[in-house]
Parts: C-alpha cells; sequence; structure tokens
C-alpha cells in the first residue's frame, strides 16, 4: 500500500437535527482509485465535500497526505460555481489565476472540443461537466473528487469523461474517488468499494475480495441456518438469497449452488439489507 | 486489430479477463511472435478499465512466458510460447466443461451432445 493521500479522521457532520456523517474514518492512498455507493442520503456526497475541502466537519478532520497541496485536489461536479455570462475563455483565465496554473491552454479532452467563445450558462449538463474537468485537469490533481456526475452524462460523454480519468490515472497518478449508485456506470475503475448507508461505511473491500465474499442462491434450497444471509428478495416465483461473507468450503456439503453476482447486484443487496435492518429497528 | 473485450457485468475479474483474452489472441495465432501489445494506458482507456488492472493482467502475462516486457518500448509477443499446447487444451477443456454442464442440464445424453456438434461443425 502506498502512501496515504488523504486521511478522514473520524468525520462528524450535522445538518440540524440530523447526521449525515457519524464518526466516518477511511484513508485512501495515492493512485488509488475508489468508489464510494450506498443509498440516498447515506452520507456520500458529505463524505466527498469533507474530503474536498468543501465542508468542515463539526468533529474530526481531514487530514492531506504529506506535501498535499490544496490546489491538487480536483472536485468535479456538474454544479460549476462560475459566473454564468462568462465565455469558456472568460472561465479559464479565471481558473488559471485563481489556481496560479501556468499551462497557456487548457488541457484537451480527448475526442471532445467546445467553441471558447460560447458562454457557460449556454453548456448542456454533460458538456459542463467536461469543461470543469478539464479546468481541474490543468490543476494537475493528486485526487479527483467525483461526485455522482458520471450517470447523469450521455454515453458519448461519459466514454470521453472516463478514459480522461484514466489517463489522469496513468499520468499524474491521480487518486480517483467517486460517488455513484450504478457501479457499471464506473466501468472497472474502481479497484476498491465503499458502501454507506446513515452516515457510516458500512462496508470497505477490495473490489475482487468482495466479489468473491458475496454469492447468491437462487430458489428455495435449503441450506445451513448458519449461514449469513445479507438480503433476501422473494415473490411467488422467484427467491433470491445474498450469502456474505460466504467461505469456499460451503460449496460442498451444504446443498445450495452459489452463484456469482456482479457488483451492482452486490451494491444492491447490501443497501437492500440496510434497508431491512432499519425498517426492523 | 485486436479482438479483446471486457464485460464490466460479468463476476470474472477484469484483469482475468484482460489475460484470457489476451491468451487467446496468442493460441489463436492473430497475435504472433514481435506483435506488440496495446500500450496500458491505451488499452485502458479501450476497455475502461483502471490502468492497475492492465498492468497486472500484463504481468501475470509475463509470468506465463506469454509476453515480454521491454523497458521503455512497452510488451510484446514473446517468440514461442513454451507450454502453448497444454495452454491451448486446458482453456479447451475449461471451455467445453463450461458448454457440456449446459448442454447436459437440458436432459440431453452425451450421445446427444456429440451428434450435435458433428452436426453443427458439417455445415460451418
Amino acid at each position: 500500500m502506498s502512501d496515504p493521500i488523504l486521511t478522514a479522521d473520524k468525520l462528524t457532520v450535522r445538518y440540524g437535527r440530523r447526521t449525515a456523517l457519524d464518526g466516518v474514518s477511511a484513508t485512501f492512498a495515492a493512485g488509488e482509485a475508489v468508489v464510494i455507493a450506498g443509498s440516498n442520503g447515506a452520507g456520500k456526497s458529505t463524505l466527498l465535500r469533507c474530503l474536498g475541502g468543501a465542508i468542515i466537519p463539526d468533529l474530526g478532520r481531514v487530514v492531506p497526505g504529506p506535501g498535499l497541496d490544496r490546489a491538487r485536489i480536483g472536485f468535479v461536479s456538474d454544479r460549476l460555481s462560475l459566473y454564468e455570462n462568462w465565455t469558456l475563455r472568460e472561465a479559464w483565465r479565471f481558473h488559471r489565476k485563481e489556481f496560479g496554473i501556468a499551462a497557456a491552454g487548457r488541457p484537451p479532452i480527448e475526442g471532445f472540443t467546445l467553441d471558447e467563445g460560447r458562454r457557460i450558462r449556454h453548456l448542456s449538463v454533460g458538456e459542463r461537466t467536461l469543461f470543469h474537468l478539464s479546468l481541474i485537469l490543468a490543476q494537475r490533481p493528486a485526487v479527483l473528487l467525483i461526485d455522482e456526475v458520471v450517470h447523469g452524462l450521455d454515453p458519448f460523454l461519459r466514454e470521453r469523461f472516463l478514459e480522461t480519468a484514466i489517463g489522469a490515472m496513468d499520468e499524474l497518478k491521480t487518486a480517483v474517488i467517486m460517488v455513484n449508485h450504478i457501479l457499471s456506470d464506473t466501468a472497472e475503475i474502481p479497484e476498491r468499494v465503499l458502501i454507506m448507508d446513515g452516515g457510516q461505511v458500512i462496508l470497505d473491500e477490495r473490489r475482487e475480495d468482495l466479489m468473491a465474499k458475496v454469492k447468491k442462491v437462487a430458489g428455495d434450497a435449503a441450506f445451513p441456518p448458519s449461514l449469513p444471509v445479507l438480503f433476501e428478495t422473494a415473490s411467488e416465483y422467484r427467491r433470491d438469497r445474498y450469502i456474505y461473507p460466504f467461505r469456499e468450503e460451503w460449496r460442498r456439503g451444504s446443498g445450495a449452488a452459489f452463484t456469482d453476482i456482479g457488483l451492482d447486484e452486490i451494491v444492491k443487496a447490501f443497501i437492500g439489507g440496510a434497508y431491512v435492518q432499519k425498517r426492523a429497528r | 486489430m485486436l479482438r479483446l473485450n471486457v464485460d464490466p457485468a460479468s463476476p470474472v475479474p477484469a484483469y482475468q479477463q484482460v489475460i484470457q483474452a489476451v491468451s487467446i489472441e496468442i493460441i489463436s495465432g492473430r497475435l504472433k511472435e514481435g506483435d506488440r501489445l496495446p500500450p496500458i494506458r491505451e488499452l485502458a482507456k479501450i476497455l475502461k478499465l483502471n490502468p492497475n488492472t492492465v498492468a497486472k493482467a500484463y504481468y501475470a502475462l509475463e509470468e506465463n512466458g506469454l509476453i515480454e516486457s521491454r523497458p521503455g518500448s512497452g510488451n510484446w509477443v514473446k517468440p514461442r510460447p513454451p507450454d502453448l499446447d497444454s495452454l491451448r487444451r486446458s482453456m479447451l477443456e475449461a471451455e467445453t466443461k463450461a458448454y457440456l454442464e449446459q448442454a447436459l442440464s437440458l436432459g440431453a445424453s452425451l450421445e446427444d451432445v456429440r451428434s450435435s456438434i458433428e452436426r453443427i461443425a458439417r455445415h460451418e
């Protein structure tokens, strides 16, 4: 494991009486790619904003890695805070000055160009997002925080966005921390998955380990009651049980057929399991 | 052009899918001795993979003796992979096993399966 680039140390954030983050700790390594998933209102975006310095937590702190310059933390969202009346050229000039960027031109996004004379307010949501990404690339980011923007892009722009992030990871060893509901939107980029619920991190696993540890049993096959069922869906015609953490030796002798499932379904099972627990309380 | 694909919905880890796909290209002869593999960054972009994933797959392919990495000039298909036949056989066996399980689960007999394969092979 390489050096941490950002560490969240027992972060608590309250909005009035609601606790959005409840003592969250997590360490992010230089150059790694992480996806944060979870139910609506789980605290994902709040965590990301704390990491980016946009929210100061009520308790706890965010510790930057040694020598990390704040200007090298980029936060991509589709709510670009620039004057709507500016042209792209003016916005770039402002951004350059703001961050002391030496580069003369805005870094290009392969396969995507915008007329520099257009105004911010005339950009579509997707164009804004990619424009914002190119501004941030000029900061040569050590960390890219990406808040739920990928799913709002059309398939063409999504490819351009992901390719650009991949290029930064390769060239600049940028760490990518992205919030997303649908993991397949993030292709195969994240190596690590965090799942949040109720302001806490309920799961933090390497992608491959997670895939090995969650299995599905379809149908009514009996299996020992000691097996940990994470979540169950049942209707008249179909019953699925999700097992976590799964152990290989259960394949023999338990009488049930365990099938591998993809990440989207795994995340669904964790979120579903968390909803069931909440209802039971 | 390489016929490489990675299925993000598949439960098979992406780096294993890359290893398998590149192995198939080499075993089939579509990638030949002295051919250069796409640079890590390019393959990562094409397949929307983490560059580390591609690097890990290339490293495993090197361990398997299929490719070699030349510092500064990328990854190249090695002259005559040592165990081409046994590799081909083991991959064929894995494919056959998966197919056979599916076919037998339909209630077909081994004889049905054999004659079905022969019939289809004749027509193609």
